[in-house]
């Protein structure tokens, strides 16, 4: 329903960030410490500061399911092919797992180490200073694999969370493939750090109810108590508005959902676009105007183009040992192996992991004979499946997008306010078409590689072509023609918009990319700083 | 009679719902026809301590860790929140909609245990406390369709208070340590010092009293992937 606005109100700033996620707390953490810029940070969700709540929500979740955020969403804000409705201060990242790989040099360079997809517009020595960084401002605990593998200047901030039992099992298990396999890095306490509990193993990472684990929430909490930085929660930035006769911003026009008959007009010098994959490309093409009818920074045409992500491969095997589920679920073991494969005849790139699993060995009331179960029948037949572990392995792929891998603005869905919402599209490239089957066919062979030479068996083996970790939307390069911003997240049409993040991203690498994208944010702040008031 | 109030009105058509929806997956239509109308959200306990008795590993649980899972699951009932929004799925595909759970099993459960009663007065002049192991899960798989008896659902999704007793319990940290008689503590909150050490045994005899974490489902979050 749209509504008609009859008030107004003003806020200025020297600075405006547009989005409450991770990308944005990494931001207005670097620019409150760097310069003395005011900041103001919109977000169309609330802000949920309940560490203290988060065994209760913890409970309901475990006892019945629920969601252990609840009304972390708005209503009617919605589309087509996102990836979670969450949308409060924090963002998704209140309650990702945590998972932080870094990318590996090959990431950005595609194009020129194997003549295929686009290089990025910067390289991994150029990040490297930036996922250090960004390592350390969440707090990651991480163990160094191969040097060759797993490059780093400086170690991991935190020592990594050990091995659990079982996964230490699996991890002698798996290397008999002759694959050197580490700890997964994440965003999670070995050691106390920056105030926070050292991790519980309640393993249940979706919500941590420690806060053990780094939610952005966190960072935007220290800020409002330092005062330095000013919050709006709830606030829905519905278009970017250029200066008369200029192509820079000179405000951007929003709505508090408390107020909705109220206009907010947000004025700063510099606006910085932190609204994730979807939500960024998707305020640009609401912008549109007569200068910029396709859009805001979109004279390329390609703000919600080249969208992507990452496949997947991923195989369920029987471990030929006793094992015990349920000790750490949510921890894994990590390989870089064939993310930095060397030369290649055909290219395929893709991360590895390993986890506990339970399939197979979980209770069911009807035997392998069609039998009914009962009773003690129950536990006996799941001990007797039990005497041998299983495991799970997957690997992400490197997927390179397609132009028209696209978010467009979807007239058949509206928002409360009459605004269209996006409709996602995701689309391989040709290239990636025509290397899917080789490249599942490799993954595979690997994956049966690892089972049999432990000695296990497969139980399942499926792929899978969600696009996973989506970024894109807002592609980073140097050319004005092919991309949306350049190399430091400053948009190529509006000297003051800069889009930091998921949406920059080139392609979706072959591992989590929640770290790159903090990490290039960082890297953004370090270029906007310079601009602001020290 | 008086005019039915609104509050009248919804407790009946919740109740004969919850009755409906007992005789519709019942396999015994004419004793559970005649089934009286379920006074409540909970089962009765007694009826229910005898539905545990014959479907819960009794070896392994004892005489009072059954009636403590009994307990544990009627609180579990009465916490039930009908209707509760779940987490939002990672990677949809399709427009992204907010989930919600199912309705309140209560009221349909007491139907269920209910027409146990009645079909153990019918066919056995006895009450289903009564009856022996094997008959209690011959009136209960009567109750059963066949596509419950297969992989346990979450708890709140069970149609049939059987399954959904056998559910709560086997999701439950203490069931995996039984099962793998060992202390894992899945889902308990333990600390990283003993992570990285074989579980230890749980001491000979042992069975679970009083859980120290409630009955625990996977979080679903992200199923499948992760974040």
């Amino acid at each position: 329903m749209a509504r008609s606005s009859r008030f107004q109100r003003t806020v200025e700033s020297d600075v405006i960030i547009i989005g409450g996620g991770i990308s944005a707390a990494m931001v207005a953490e670097k620019l409150a410490e760097t310069t003395s810029a005011g900041i103001v940070v919109v977000e169309a969700g609330s802000k949920i500061f309940n560490l203290d709540e988060r065994f209760a929500h913890r409970r309901r979740q475990m006892e019945y399911g629920e969601n252990p955020w609840p009304d972390d969403h708005v209503p009617g804000q919605t589309g087509h092919g996102l990836q979670s409705r969450s949308m409060a201060v924090g963002g998704q990242a209140l309650h990702w797992g945590g998972t932080t790989p870094r990318f590996t040099p090959e990431d950005f360079r595609v194009a020129s180490m194997y003549g295929i997809g686009d290089d990025w517009p910067f390289d991994y020595d150029d990040i490297e200073p930036f996922y250090q960084e960004a390592e350390e401002r969440i707090g990651v605990a991480g163990e160094q694999g191969p040097d060759d593998l797993d490059l780093r200047s400086r170690p991991y901030p935190m020592p990594a969370i050990p091995l659990s039992y079982t996964l230490d099992r699996l991890k002698e298990w798996a290397e008999r493939s002759g694959i050197p396999f580490w700890a997964n890095p994440v965003a999670k306490t070995s050691v106390p750090y920056k105030g926070r509990n050292v991790c519980t193993r309640c393993d249940t990472c979706s919500i941590c109810p420690t806060g053990a684990k780094y939610s952005p929430d966190f960072s935007f909490q220290a800020l409002l108590e330092a005062g330095r930085i000013e919050l709006l929660e709830r606030t829905l930035v519905r278009r970017l508005v250029l200066q008369e006769g200029s192509d820079r911003i000179d405000h951007a026009v929003a709505v508090n959902r408390d107020t909705p008959d109220e206009t907010l007009e947000l004025r700063a010098s510099m606006f910085v676009l932190a609204s994730g994959f979807a939500w960024s490309p998707h305020l640009l093409l609401l912008s549109a105007n007569s200068r910029f009818p396709d859009g805001l920074a979109n004279r390329s045409g390609l703000v919600g183009k080249y969208m992507t992500g990452h496949s997947s491969v991923s195989a369920f095997a029987e471990v030929p040992e006793k094992l015990y589920p349920g000790m750490y679920q949510q921890h894994s073991l990590l390989s870089k192996r064939f993310q930095r494969p060397g030369p290649l005849d055909r290219y395929v790139r893709h991360d590895l992991r390993v986890w506990e699993a339970t399939t197979g060995r979980v209770p069911r009331l009807r035997d392998d004979n069609g039998d009914t179960l009962w009773g003690d029948a129950v536990m006996d037949d799941w001990r007797r499946r039990a005497r041998t572990g299983a495991a799970r392995l997957r690997a992400y792929y490197d997927v390179l997008p397609a132009r028209n891998s696209e978010l467009v603005l979807n007239p058949n869905l509206t928002n409360d306010w009459g605004d269209p919402m996006p409709r996602i599209t995701f689309r391989d490239a040709e290239a990636s078409i025509e290397l899917r089957e080789h490249t599942i066919e490799t993954i595979r062979d690997t994956l049966t590689h690892i089972i049999t030479a432990g000695g296990g068996s497969i139980l399942s083996m499926n792929d899978s072509n969600i696009h996973d970790h989506p970024g894109g939307g807002c592609r980073a390069g140097n050319d004005p023609t092919t991309s949306v911003v350049d190399a430091w997240g400053r948009t190529h049409d509006h000297e003051n918009l800069f889009v930091v993040g998921a949406p920059t991203a080139v392609t979706g690498g072959c591992a989590n990319g929640t770290l790159t994208y903090s990490a290039m944010s960082l890297r953004s702040a370090e270029k906007i700083g310079n601009e602001l008031p020290v | 009679m008086g005019a039915m109030t609104d509050t009248d009105r919804r407790d009946f058509i919740k109740k004969s719902a919850a009755a409906a929806a007992a005789l519709g997956i019942t396999g015994t239509e004419a004793a559970a026809s005649q089934a009286p109308t379920p006074t409540g959200e909970t089962p009765p306990t007694e009826t229910l301590r005898a539905v545990a008795g014959a479907v819960l590993p009794a070896s392994d649980l004892g005489p009072d860790g059954i009636d403590q899972v009994v307990t544990d699951f009627e609180a579990w009932i009465d916490g039930f929140e009908p209707v509760a929004e779940m987490p939002h799925g990672y990677l949809n595909r399709g427009l992204a909609n907010i989930r919600y759970g199912p309705p309140h099993p209560g009221p349909r459960w007491a139907a269920q245990v209910e027409a146990l009663e009645l079909e153990a007065a019918k066919r056995h002049q006895s009450t289903f406390a009564e009856l022996s192991i094997e008959d209690r899960r011959t009136l209960i798989q009567g109750q059963l369709g066949r596509d419950e008896l297969g992989r346990l659902p979450s708890p709140g999704q069970a149609r049939h208070v059987a399954v959904g007793l056998m559910a709560y319990f086997y999701a439950g940290s203490e069931a995996t340590d039984l099962c793998y008689r060992a202390s894992i503590g899945r889902f308990k909150c333990r600390g990283l010092a003993t992570l990285g050490r074989e579980p230890q045994p749980l001491p000979s005899g042992s069975t679970p009293r009083r859980p120290a974490e409630p009955a625990m489902q996977p979080p679903t979050a992200h199923p499948g992937e992760d974040a």
